[in-house]
């Protein structure tokens, strides 16, 4: 049997496996999944920087962060900035703050943010 | 390479030049007839091979050679009457395949268009391999005989590019040794014949001096000769008919009135013919040959009548010639043939297309593939080939007829009675023969065809499943309108280059709903550059840096397209690629090509756009 499961996860593609760790990880440090947040209730999300999007608005420029911790996605918006320092891709980080849906999207304005890793 | 292939093939033809093409009916007789007529320097010889061989004695085998020829000459005329009526009824050309198209319906015109490309990719391997072995006796190349193969890959490679070329100049090209080839056989059969019956007057000629190692059987009476072999002495003697449907086939490169001038040819074809095969079957049989592969029959009766000299060699090169012409037959019939059974689906498109010189290229360079795969597989034994032979030919003959005597009943054209009675005969007669050759030689390779010809009709219609299934699904439902669009254009940036900026501008041309340049950062100096550059240049477009933790390109990319596709609805994405274009090719060497990996990916990806933008380095 468990040469059967370590044959599973070797046939299981890489993401699938990425997501796993980064779920367990995000339980370990008590943060909420994405998937459970709640529009508009204060929360303390945590995920891997997947992207980071700079938007050039003449004037107002804003820098969009994307967390994913392997149960959905959450895009902390600084407006104002075009960049952070510390928050690039690939980085660990948590979010806190009063979060809306857009889409499937989560979106937090302005949060406060800790790196982590 | 333009130049080599405009030296070697010739400049290309306007479609307006197509009329120009036609061919008069004198060389339109050495164009397609000689198929026909060059069968006349193997047809007794491959008889003899059955019948002398088989019973194990030449005198017997040379004894039914006449009584063989008389049934071939009979089965000759009532195919070439079948043949008039097929012409006239069916003056676009397409012959066997095209009638049981219109009358018996899809799957015997199947059987009927596989035969037939068989049967042509055949003669090309028969004719070369049998004038290979005509040069080849002469006396002085004996020392080439190892090199048959090659020879004969070399006869088929030129005569494939004369073909790329054009018909009516590989048919000028083609008419003069058919000429030389009926002239010179004409002079062998007379000259021959009266010196052997009045030898008093012509001075006598000699039988060919018997060579006991060169022929494996008895010389003399011994053995016994069943029906069996005669009938399969028959079948091998009936491949002497392959080559009549050419002319139907290739009514449209006639003349106007084209229907007239190529039953006209036909008729000449069929009593040129005939008289020769007779000739040389009757000569034979006063002058016992024996066959052999290395000197043919027809070289021993040259030799024996003319001796080793000027003329012997003229009627040797002229046979060579003229069988390399009638592989030139099929060059004319098959791709003609394949164009048609393409435009109705049943073959890849390709075959089709006009080439640059009005020739369906496809089909002349498949041909030659595919016979000199034949040529190699058989090792240029004109009688290993010849079972395979002829089956296709009278399938085709058969259905052909067949569908004629539909045609009349259909049609009731003035003296319509008449012409399906010819027909039925022709129908008749040719299935007879066909059942004949199948069963006679089904062992000594009668069963490729019989194998290979249902499996060509297979394939036939697996493509025409696919070509169907494709036209249905292009199908327009009623009353469909296109969903309204949300288009995402994304910019794929690397560094910011001068190709960069151009590819922005364009990207914002197309007005997206949304547009977004895209970056995969690999480590954190990268990252902080391209924000302080995409500062710099002072891009207004909204700049992504995506995350790759394995340092590749094409997955994150993927994966941000595809969650665009979730964002919106009928989203269609536009991924746009900044190129500079080197101008060296050892250039490319030096540059990742990662782009190319992604951009292969895309191109199977649905509601995907790829579009690469060139900034060309001068």
């Amino acid at each position: 049997m468990a040469f059967r499961r370590a044959f599973e996860r070797l046939r299981a593609p890489i993401e699938e496996l990425d997501r796993e760790a980064l779920e367990e990880w995000v339980r370990s440090i008590g943060a909420t999944p994405v998937r459970e947040v709640v529009p508009r209730l204060p929360v303390v999300l945590a995920g891997e920087v997947s992207s980071v999007r700079i938007v050039p608005r003449a004037g107002s420029p804003s820098l969009e962060v994307t967390v994913t911790d392997g149960t959905g996605f959450a895009t902390g918006i600084f407006l104002g900035r075009r960049r952070i320092a510390g928050l690039t891709p690939g980085r660990r980080l948590r979010f806190r703050g009063v979060p809306a849906r857009r889409g499937r999207v989560v979106e937090i304005f302005n949060p406060v943010y800790e790196i982590l890793v | 390479m333009s130049v080599i292939k405009r030296l070697l093939v010739g400049r290309p033809l306007a479609t307006t030049e197509m009329e120009h093409q036609r061919i008069p009916k004198t060389i339109a007789l050495a164009v397609f007839s000689s198929d026909a007529i060059s069968s006349t320097a193997y047809a007794t010889e491959e008889i003899l091979f059955v019948t002398a061989l088989g019973a194990s004695s030449l005198a017997l085998g040379l004894d039914v050679l006449v009584p063989i020829a008389i049934a071939v000459a009979v089965l000759l005329a009532i195919v070439i009457s079948s043949y008039r009526q097929v012409i006239f009824a069916y003056p676009d050309g397409g012959g066997s395949y095209v009638v049981s198209r219109e009358n018996l319906g899809e799957n015997p015109s199947l059987i009927a268009g596989a035969s037939l490309m068989v049967d042509y990719i055949l003669t090309v391997a028969v004719s070369i391999s049998a004038g290979v072995a005509a040069i080849l006796s002469i006396p002085a190349f004996h020392g080439l005989r190892d090199q048959r193969v090659v020879l004969g890959l070399v006869l088929i490679a030129a005569i494939t590019l004369a073909n790329l070329r054009g018909v009516r100049e590989s048919g000028r090209l083609f008419a003069v040794p058919t000429y030389l080839y009926i002239l010179v056989l004409t002079a062998l059969i007379g000259w021959g014949l009266a010196r052997s019956f009045f030898p008093g007057v012509f001075g006598s000629v000699s039988r060919v001096p018997f060579d006991a190692g060169a022929f494996e059987g008895m010389r003399e009476l011994g053995g016994s000769l069943s029906v069996f072999l005669v009938l399969k002495g028959f079948s091998s003697g009936a491949v002497a008919l392959t080559g009549i449907e050419a002319i139907s086939n290739g009514v449209p490169s006639f003349r106007r009135p084209e229907s007239k001038n190529a039953a006209k040819t036909l008729v000449w074809m069929g009593i040129v013919l005939g008289t020769l095969f007779f000739g040389v079957s009757l000569l034979a049989q006063r002058l016992h040959p024996y066959p052999s592969h290395d000197q043919t029959v027809f070289s021993q009766l040259g030799l024996a009548v003319f001796g080793n000299g000027a003329v012997f060699l003229v009627l040797q090169f002229a046979t060579a010639a003229i069988l390399t012409l009638a592989a030139n037959t099929a060059y004319n019939g098959f791709p003609l043939l394949s164009s048609i059974v393409a435009k109705d689906g049943y073959l890849p498109r390709q075959f089709a297309n006009r080439g640059d010189r009005l020739v369906f290229s496809n089909g002349v360079v498949f041909l030659a593939v595919a016979a000199a795969a034949l040529l190699v597989a058989f090792g240029g034994i004109t009688t290993a080939l010849i079972p395979l032979y002829a089956v296709g030919v009278f399938t085709s003959f058969t259905l052909s007829q067949a569908g004629m005597v539909r045609y009349h009943r259909r049609h009731r054209q003035a003296g319509w009675q008449r012409s399906m009675v010819i027909n039925g005969a022709g129908a008749v007669v040719t299935g007879m023969v066909l059942l004949v050759v199948a069963v006679t030689k089904f062992t000594s390779g009668a069963w490729v065809p019989i194998v290979v010809i249902p499996a060509i009709v297979v394939l036939f219609k697996a493509i025409k499943r696919h070509y169907s299934g494709v036209s249905r699904a292009l199908q327009i439902p009623a009353d469909y309108k296109p969903p309204k669009m949300n288009h995402t254009v994304i910019v794929l940036v690397g560094n910011i280059h001068r190709g960069v900026l151009p590819a922005i501008a364009y990207a914002r041309s197309m007005r997206p709903n949304h547009l977004f340049a895209v970056s995969v950062a690999t480590d954190e100096e990268d990252h902080a550059r391209l924000e302080s550059q995409w500062a710099d240049h002072e891009i207004d477009v909204p700049l992504e840096v995506l995350y790759s933790p394995y340092r590749e390109l094409t997955r994150p990319v993927m994966r941000y397209v595809d969650e665009m596709d979730a964002r919106w609805d009928n989203n269609i994405v536009t991924v746009v690629i900044p190129e500079f274009v080197v101008h060296h090719w050892w250039e490319h060497l030096l540059h990742n090509q990662s782009a190319l990996i992604l951009k292969g990916r895309l191109l199977f990806r649905r509601g995907t756009v790829v579009t690469s933008v060139p900034y060309h380095l001068d």
